[in-house]
């Protein structure tokens, strides 16, 4: 493996640790600031040393300290980013396949323009950082079209494809440096150099590829699950619809008959209890005109729910103002903060305590639609989406996610908080006639 | 800080029902009030002078109602919080055709009433004024920082604009940022802070600051949003 000159090992060094770096920068960090610079500087030292000082090795033990320094950068990747250790590994693979590439890609154009390394030092560390510069660059690029694939939890599966992509790239790269006599061998030292760089990059594009794929998939997952609750939230929208269509004819029912009493009965006492129900009666017909049907009638449903539960809901809305929105995008906006409130406020002990507010109302040039409801105890947050108690986790989420969708439809912005005893969802939406 | 209530309820026995809260709640809240009482809605609406922080009101009242007397009340003074106190939840969630967007429902239960009177008085106490003293050729100003529309950085000056003029002062957008943050202030591209308060809209990746559209840059808009929607759900009455 020593018949010529192979890449100096703190290139190597230097270019795994920036390929961690890259991953690591595109993550949700746990440090930052000088701990973040601290670590870095560590992790660059460890790995520079570790493969400066295992250059000399024996072949037998070339394998487990490729392994080690491969673990080396899982652990970098690991302790930096705030993530799950099946994506770290992902990510992991990513960054030592780049790294093989950036490495590889470097030394064949340094040697290109100084075949026998002669260029003087300073040239040398400034051609580096210049290839470095450019790879690593271009390797960034990916946070712009690609976010999502650092963002998700990978599966134990797709880590393991994605292992045996790594393995397989770097078995077939350097099978070569360590012996000689293989069907995969180049015959001279730049042909073996060349061939190196092309199944680095071939394994980086297929990684990449994998990376666009598992992202694609979660975002279609994603979709599907919302639009499943778009769907129930509009289902639930038509039932209400109907049975208050039938509540209202049996109060019309209700008043005829009460106007048959009055006419049997004469006794003045009666009559008087009998206005007072007339009045309620007629007191819950008109209710709930807020100047939009949809709204309407989900606060029609939600309240007869809430009334029936203790919890006290009120609200103030111009229902007119949500005109340009469609019915199945106010369904699941105000069916999910309502659900959502009122999930909340059935788990609190003190009926008195029970109180959601609402508000729809035009602020200048834009709609608040404002849902506050009272809570105790502590409300954790996942992201910015507060986790749920109910049973069924894997679907909690796609509610507020979906809600937060539609109102970036309509270049709206959501914004949800928990302060001073309030639950607090409020949305802001331009209003389209403003121009 | 005084704050100064009013209520408006025909009932007598309402009336002191509320009081009675009002004065549990100066006790555990460590607040005072001055509070005034009228039996309709025409006395306090009649020859109105925004004396008023919050004005506690009855809808249902003989000589008028608790909407026209509110109607009343805002066109002199669109500040005050008005909440209503009522049973006729049909006419309360009208409340935003006067810029009422809380009512408590009778029978009042004193929990809900002072939670919701606390929630007033918060947003009440974050419509403070302020004032920012900066340095002009020749001086210095005192702005009232509600009359600052946006400040833009040129060179290495900042430009204040107010509604009808622009006052020029050394000192870098960064430092003001931080002074102006917490009054309501957000950067809405690289060289421009503007006051929330005055953002009549957004349209097309711009913002509509006093008549004027400031593009919000891309990285900043979400930022930017979130701090209006939190900042208008604040302010309201």
């Amino acid at each position: 493996m020593d018949t010529f000159a192979d890449i100096p090992r703190i290139y190597t060094a230097v270019a795994e640790w920036a390929a961690c770096l890259v991953y690591i920068l595109m993550m949700k960090r746990r440090f930052k600031g000088v701990m973040f610079a601290g670590i870095a500087l560590a992790a660059l030292i460890i790995q520079s040393l570790f493969l400066v000082l295992t250059d000399e090795v024996i072949i037998v033990l070339w394998i487990p300290c490729m392994i080690v320094a491969v673990l080396l950068m899982y652990l970098f990747i690991y302790i930096c980013g705030e993530r799950s250790k099946t994506t770290a590994g992902f990510l992991c693979v990513k960054a030592f396949v780049l790294a093989e590439f950036a490495a590889a890609f470097e030394w064949q154009i340094y040697r290109f323009f100084w075949p026998e390394d002669e260029a003087p030092v300073w040239i040398r560390g400034l051609f580096l950082v210049a290839i470095y510069g450019v790879v690593f660059g271009l390797a960034w690029l990916e946070k712009r079209y690609y976010p999502e694939h650092v963002h998700v939890r990978i599966s134990r599966r797709e880590l393991m494809s994605a292992i045996i992509i790594g393995v397989a790239v770097f078995t077939i790269s350097n099978i070569s440096f360590i012996s000689s006599n293989t069907p995969f061998r180049g015959r001279y030292e730049y042909e073996i150099r060349l061939m190196r760089m092309l199944v680095d990059l071939g394994g980086l594009a297929i990684l990449y590829a994998q990376s666009i794929q598992i992202s694609e998939l979660r975002v279609r997952r994603e979709l599907e699950a919302m639009h499943n609750d778009l769907y129930s939230q509009y289902q639930q929208y038509q039932q209400m619809k109907d049975s208050i269509e039938m509540l209202s004819q049996k109060h019309h029912d209700f008043k005829h008959q009460i106007g048959l009493l009055r006419i049997m009965d004469s006794d003045e006492k009666r009559n008087a209890y009998l206005d007072e129900i007339e009045k309620e009666v007629g007191f819950h017909e008109i209710q709930n005109k807020t100047g939009n049907h949809v709204l309407d009638t989900i606060l029609a449903g939600k309240a007869m729910y809430c009334s029936r539960n203790n919890i006290k809901l009120t609200y103030v809305a111009d229902g007119k103002l949500l005109s340009f929105m469609s019915t199945m995008d106010i369904c699941s906006i105000f069916g999910n903060v309502l659900e959502n409130a009122i999930e909340c406020e059935e788990k609190i002990e003190d009926v008195k305590k029970r109180l959601i507010h609402l508000t729809v109302s035009a602020q200048k040039g834009f709609v608040l639609i404002k849902v506050e409801n009272y809570f105790e105890g502590q409300i954790e947050f996942t992201g910015d989406i507060p986790k749920t108690r109910k049973k069924d986790k894997r679907n909690h989420g796609y509610g507020i996610k979906s809600m937060k969708h539609i109102a970036e439809k309509y270049n709206g912005t959501t914004t949800i908080s928990a302060a001073k005893k309030w639950f607090e969802v409020k949305i802001l939406i331009p209003l389209p006639e403003q121009v | 800080m005084v704050i100064n209530i009013a209520v408006v309820e025909d009932e007598i026995e309402y009336s002191n029902h509320i009081k009675e809260y009002l004065h549990r709640y100066e006790k555990e809240y460590g607040e005072t009030f001055h509070i005034s009482t009228f039996r309709d809605g025409d006395e306090i609406a009649l020859g109105y002078k925004s004396q008023y922080d919050i004005i506690l009101m009855d809808i249902q009242m003989q000589f008028m109602d608790g909407m026209r007397a509110a109607e009343k009340i805002r066109e002199v003074d669109t500040e005050v919080i008005i909440i209503f106190i009522t049973n006729m939840t049909q006419y309360a969630i009208k409340g935003y055709q006067v810029d009422a967007l809380d009512y408590v429902l009778k029978p009042i239960d004193y929990f809900s009433f002072s939670t919701r009177l606390e929630r007033a008085i918060g947003r009440m106490k974050n419509r403070v004024r302020h004032y920012i003293t900066i340095s002009v050729k020749g001086g210095t100003v005192k702005l009232d920082i509600s009359d600052v529309c946006y400040i833009e950085s040129q060179r290495h000056n900042l430009v204040y604009h107010t509604r009808d003029s622009q006052y020029v002062t050394t000192a870098t957008l960064k430092d003001t940022e931080e002074k102006v943050y917490r009054l309501g202030f957000c950067r809405a591209n690289k060289g421009c802070l503007i006051n929330l308060e005055h953002v009549d809209g957004v349209w097309e990746g711009c913002a509509r600051v006093n008549g004027e559209n400031i593009p919000l840059s891309r990285s900043r808009r979400n930022a930017f949003m979130e701090a209006l929607t939190n900042y208008v759900s604040e302010v309201i009455k």
